[in-house]
């Protein structure tokens, strides 16, 4: 190997243990901060584990998948054009 | 835009390729009550597995988004190296969003992940899918330290706790797997 190749290897080989000591770092941060979190059970939150838990594994893709169609099909009311009760022309009914 | 997760699993399926659910759908299938519109894997990167990830991901509607751009453009052939070089690769295919993390941040790639995962059997589809234990996908999330996660994150923990305490009746145990094994020294009977 030429002595500029080897030069190459060390500063690659310290970079990425830079990199690696930066990562760990951050992980070390993120568990620390994540253990000064509170946090209490929701009874609302535990019902809905508990109904996706009681589905079968292809209930629950298909539940997502479901859901996704919903989300991804839903128009902002305030784009429909020529909306008489859109929110904010006061009419009674607007949304 | 088009959310299909059974076709996304068949078509990694169909080309044999190994990975591990994480993300969102790691967490909804674990019962974390959130939505999400795309799938995330870390695949095996042994690079012949990721060859055959790249084709399964190819085609004319691929579409890529580039490091640093907010806008997908088309993609139709994917290559390996993406994965490596780009760390987190996120597409569009006819099945939806996908992406690619060769790493879960802040935990590990596959080999880190594989021993504690959950698998999961798609009946009537012929599927199995594996997916990164739900405490890792916390992991992951509590280390991207994005609000959005830090909003979700009280989902994920209830699931962990509702985990704990009664499991998942839906996860493959070794029990489920397990098969008649010839009795010691008849290993190579025809009869077995």
């Amino acid at each position: 190997m030429s002595a500029m190749a080897e030069d190459l290897a060390v500063e690659d080989r310290a970079r990425r243990r830079a990199e690696a000591a930066h990562w760990r770092a951050k992980a070390a941060a993120a568990r620390a901060r994540a253990r000064t979190l509170s946090w209490e059970s929701d009874p609302e939150l535990r019902a809905q584990v508990k109904a996706i838990l009681a589905l079968s594994p292809v209930e629950r893709v298909l539940g997502l998948q479901a859901e996704s169609e919903v989300f991804a099909s839903a128009v902002l009311i305030r784009d429909l054009p020529g909306d008489p009760t859109a929110p904010g022309t006061g009419v009674a009914g607007a949304r | 835009m088009t959310f299909h997760l059974v076709g996304h699993f068949r078509a990694l399926a169909d080309h044999r390729v190994r990975y591990l659910i994480v993300g969102g759908v790691g967490g909804r299938l674990q019962g974390v009550p959130t939505t999400t519109g795309d799938l995330d894997i870390v695949p095996d990167p042994d690079l012949d597995n990721l060859q055959r990830l790249a084709v399964a991901l190819s085609g004319p509607n691929t579409w890529k988004k580039p490091v640093d751009s907010v806008e997908f453009v088309q993609h139709p052939v994917v290559e390996p190296s993406e994965f490596w070089s780009e760390r987190m690769t996120q597409y569009r295919t006819v099945n939806g969003g996908i992406d690619v993390l060769i790493e879960l941040p802040g935990v590990g790639p596959f080999d880190a992940l594989i021993r504690a995962s959950r698998r999961y059997e798609l009946a009537g589809y012929d599927l199995t899918i594996h997916v990164a234990n739900l405490d890792d996908i916390i992991r992951s999330k509590e280390y991207a330290d994005r609000a959005k996660d830090w909003r979700a994150l009280d989902s994920y923990y209830e699931a962990r706790a509702v985990l704990a305490e009664q499991g998942d009746d839906a996860t493959l145990t070794p029990e489920d797997l397990d098969v008649t094994m010839p009795p010691p020294g008849h290993e190579n009977d025809d009869d077995w």
